[in-house]
């Protein structure tokens, strides 16, 4: 990997973090109740809270595969002579993909959160009424 | 208030403003996306042509990978374009320092690794 590649990616790293605590800093209420975001925002929001929240449920599951896959990988350095990893820096491989997915989800399910109920689309006897109102 | 403590206001402004720090994550997460997006199509078209019969169940992982590529740039860019119309509740503070954490930790994670290899590569 070169450098100005993994410049990018701590960046863009970076910058989620930077979205993370300019809501943190824009968190100050309550949900008044009232939806103002466009469909857009909500169905994108959505989407990738699904994804991530995916994302985040394999990271877990792949804890319990642990002491499996350590003892395999155990059996089969000590067979070709070669010295294990140590269980933290082992483990430590498996927790940094939970991190990265705990902080991806994050975002979409905050702003999904914050989003609101979608607003009910009108009726077909209301609709008639408000025109005649209107009138 | 004295001009540099205005420019240095409407600085920390600009970085705390959710819609233009959207802006920011739109550019740079095209620009990371851009390359291993193209690796994994090459490595799928390859496996393609590797094994036709294959092609049933590689065009609709072709389908979903940039489905997904696809997806958080265009959260971004919804979240750029109508990031005013949030209300964030209290209640959100704490999943958002959650995730800033996690990734703090691993921004962490990731440059002392780099530096570890770099310094066996020297070695």
């Amino acid at each position: 990997m070169g450098v100005a590649r993994l410049f990018l990616d701590e960046t863009a790293n970076a910058a989620t973090i930077l979205l993370l605590l300019a809501i943190f800093r824009r968190a100050t209420g309550e949900h008044d109740g009232q939806s103002l975001a466009p469909r857009f925002l909500r169905v994108t929001a959505q989407v990738a809270a699904i994804v991530f929240a995916v994302w985040v449920g394999i990271s877990l599951l792949r804890f319990g595969f642990i002491p499996y896959l350590y003892t395999e990988l155990r059996d089969i350095a000590i067979q070709n002579g070669q010295s294990t990893p140590t269980l933290s820096i082992f483990v430590l491989d498996f927790f940094k993909p939970l991190l990265m997915a705990l902080g991806s989800f994050a975002v979409p399910c905050i702003v999904f959160k914050s989003c609101g109920p979608e607003p009910d689309p009108p009726t077909v006897d209301e609709a008639p009424s408000a025109a005649v109102g209107s009138v | 208030m004295s001009p540099s403590e205005r420019s240095a206001d409407s600085l920390t402004f600009w970085f705390t403003d959710i819609q233009k720090v959207a802006l920011i994550n739109l550019v740079l997460g095209v620009l990371t996306l851009l390359e291993p997006t193209r690796n994994l199509v090459q490595q799928l078209a390859a496996a393609i042509s590797a094994n036709p019969a294959g092609r049933l169940w590689v065009i609709p992982l072709e389908i979903a990978v940039c489905v997904i590529t696809a997806l958080i740039p265009a959260f971004y860019l919804a979240l750029f374009r109508s990031g005013v119309a949030l209300h964030i509740s209290v209640r959100y503070r704490t999943l958002a320092l959650v995730g800033a954490l996690s990734y703090g930790f691993y921004i962490l994670d990731s440059l002392l690794s780099q530096r570890g290899l770099a310094a066996d590569g020297v070695a």
